[in-house]
């Protein structure tokens, strides 16, 4: 039986993800939205792309929970985006408020499923997600690095002008200004990036790297980045549902590692069937654990947040 | 690979970008009027590049001097969530819309793409107001009706949409041809597999798909279907793979642009085609007459 994947949210970010793990051909997808017809009018158009890109999955759309039933990944995009007047707390009570409801029907309808979170504070919604269903951590973790990382990957490919896919990049830390691109463990073709490029450059790219979503909401005005990662997302689902054993930065509970736990925090993992299959502790430097502290200690205060709620 | 240029980057134009950029078609360029929207969608695109491997990039550009040198030009200008226009009012719009590009355009020796709505009236109205370039103006309006009724047709009859075979011509959005002689299964006929009653209610879905897809979202029509399919044809067009496809292009007498399959072809910024309609019953000739003139007096009210 062809394995399913079900998308909770069915704006740009779900939608664009629903149509990049159906091209994969590997897993049906149905998209929930509590948006009467949403879902039910994005699957139908991929549908029609199916036709000319041959997916040969089926993809459907519910307003209902129950859709989700016996999923073997729930993919979690639904919330709201920061409105002027909007303080912190208010954006996160909202979002916290979905996801709970979220991970509700996932523990009821998909018990075996494993949870990517997606949507914002990432950070805390994985939390969420994994007090909510009672799932063990390795089958809850989040979307963040991987994103980080392709964006720090791609500026480097186009100051090298080498291939993007020649790149690998490591970002660490929580998914926000706090986050950690690591150089020393950036390579393209397996040449770290500090023998190619000066630090100058180096340092330029880390920057926007951790500007990156900020970069195209100032370019969009009104909306924000949603190919990316949406991109980010669907690999890794891909690396789940063909348990390809892929080594990427995700957002994952910590237990110990680098010296954190009871977090969400963006570290090196090995993604395969089980979900969070293994975490990479890379040794770091002086500077790298002080920037990874801050980081953590910039998550910790969303997780003090959402336990005031 | 080629190049090609898309003017307009709302939903229409970036998706026909990302398309063609998951499909390693060509080289991209987005002129957008608005700054900042091409620039922020392209670098969105180009950040999913190192997952997706993309061999191709995305670049917005301010040129339309150079974008309409590339091998290609698609106008995809025009906006989905414009719900409340009839017909004419959004022919009107993008015609609006339009009036910038037209010198431009007329100094263009590529292959025009017409993806602005709707899109037989707006591909026969370039052509009358710019009858240089009427040779090279198309629109991939009937592919969109013949998609979708692949599609429907296997969802109906639970079987991979890639062995459903349709033709649909005419008027998208208005009088469509949906003869059930041209649609087969692996080669088998569809009146071997389906009741003529059920392939005519399925028909009947597809002719009104736009209006039941926006009472089922109440915000946009649709963009994906369509942006796969405009890319589809770019793929015939600049990279040199032929298709038979239902387009519709300025006929060379009347200058109306009504959906038929023709044969497509193009490489370096030309464009081949050759019309292959099939034999049709007198109904359905009747019915194609129908849809041109429908376009026909449509597009005259632009001009």
């Amino acid at each position: 039986m062809r394995k399913k994947v079900a998308i909770i949210g069915a704006g740009n970010v779900g939608s664009s993800t629903a149509y990049f793990v159906a091209s994969q051909g590997i897993a049906d997808v149905v998209l929930i939205d509590v948006v009467p017809g949403l879902p039910q009018s994005r699957a139908q158009e991929f549908s029609h792309v199916d036709r000319l890109q041959g997916f040969g999955v089926t993809i459907t759309g519910s307003n209902d929970y129950e859709a989700i039933k016996n999923a073997d990944i729930v993919v979690h995009t639904a919330g709201i985006a920061r409105k002027p007047g909007m303080d912190r707390m208010d954006l996160l009570r909202i979002n916290v408020d979905i996801a709970r409801k979220a991970a509700k029907a996932i523990l009821t309808y998909a018990p075996d499923s494993i949870v990517i979170a997606v949507a914002n504070p990432l950070d805390v919604i994985a939390m969420v997600c994994l007090k909510e269903t009672g799932f063990p951590h390795k089958r809850v973790f989040g979307m963040a690095g991987i994103l980080d990382a392709t964006r720090f990957r791609y500026f480097i490919a186009e100051a090298t002008r080498t291939i993007p896919e020649d790149v690998f990049a490591m970002v660490l830390g929580g998914h926000g200004d706090t986050m950690v691109p690591l150089p020393r463990y950036t390579t393209i073709s397996g040449i770290p990036i500090t023998e190619i490029l000066d630090k100058k450059a180096i340092d330029s790219m880390v920057d926007r790297t951790r500007t990156g979503g900020a970069e195209i909401v100032n370019h969009l005005k009104t909306g924000s980045a949603y190919y990316a990662p949406a991109a980010s997302t669907a690999k890794m689902v891909h690396a789940v549902l063909s348990n390809t054993k892929t080594v990427s930065p995700i957002s994952a509970y910590l237990t110990g590692e680098y010296g954190y736990s009871d977090l969400y925090l963006g570290v090196p993992v090995l993604l395969g069937s089980e979900g969070v299959e293994k975490i990479f502790e890379l040794p770091l430097n002086d500077e790298e654990s002080t920037a990874l502290k801050k980081s953590a200690e910039a998550v910790q205060q969303g997780i003090t947040l959402l336990n005031s709620l | 690979m080629g190049t090609i240029g898309i003017i307009g980057a709302n939903d229409m134009g970036a998706n026909i970008a990302f398309f063609l950029a998951e499909q390693h078609i060509g080289f991209v360029h987005i002129f957008h009027e608005e700054s900042g929207i091409a620039t922020g969608k392209s670098l969105d695109l180009l950040e999913a590049a190192p997952i997706r491997k993309y061999s191709t990039y995305i670049s917005p550009t301010t040129d339309l001097v150079d974008l309409i040198k590339k091998d290609a030009i698609v106008l995809a200008l025009g906006n989905s969530s414009d719900t409340e226009s009839s017909t004419l009012e959004r022919a009107r719009k993008t015609v609006a819309t339009l009036e910038p590009y037209l010198e431009p355009l007329s100094q263009s020796e590529s292959p025009i793409v017409v993806a602005s709505e709707p899109f037989e009236i707006i591909t026969t109205y370039l052509g009358m107001k710019i009858p240089k370039i009427r040779d090279r103006l198309i629109t991939m309006s009937s592919y969109i009706d013949s998609v979708r009724l692949s599609s429907l047709l296997s969802t109906s009859l639970s079987i991979n949409s890639s062995d459903v075979s349709a033709t649909v011509l005419g008027h998208h959005g208005g009088t469509t041809i949906m003869d059930t002689d041209y649609v087969s299964v692996s080669g088998i006929p569809i009146t071997s597999l389906m009741t003529e009653k059920k392939f005519e209610e399925i028909a009947n879905t597809v002719k009104n798909y736009d209006n039941d897809f926006l009472q089922l979202t109440q915000r946009n029509y649709p963009f994906y279907g369509p942006a796969a399919c405009c890319t589809s044809l770019l793929k015939s067009i600049v990279n040199a793979a032929p298709q038979i496809i239902p387009v519709a292009v300025p006929d060379s007498q009347t200058g109306v642009a009504v959906g038929k399959p023709h044969y497509v072809f193009g490489y370096n910024g030309t464009l081949h085609l050759e019309e292959r309609t099939p034999t049709l019953s007198t109904s359905s000739q009747e019915l194609l007459k129908k849809a041109e003139t429908e376009i026909a007096s449509l597009a005259k009210e632009l001009l």
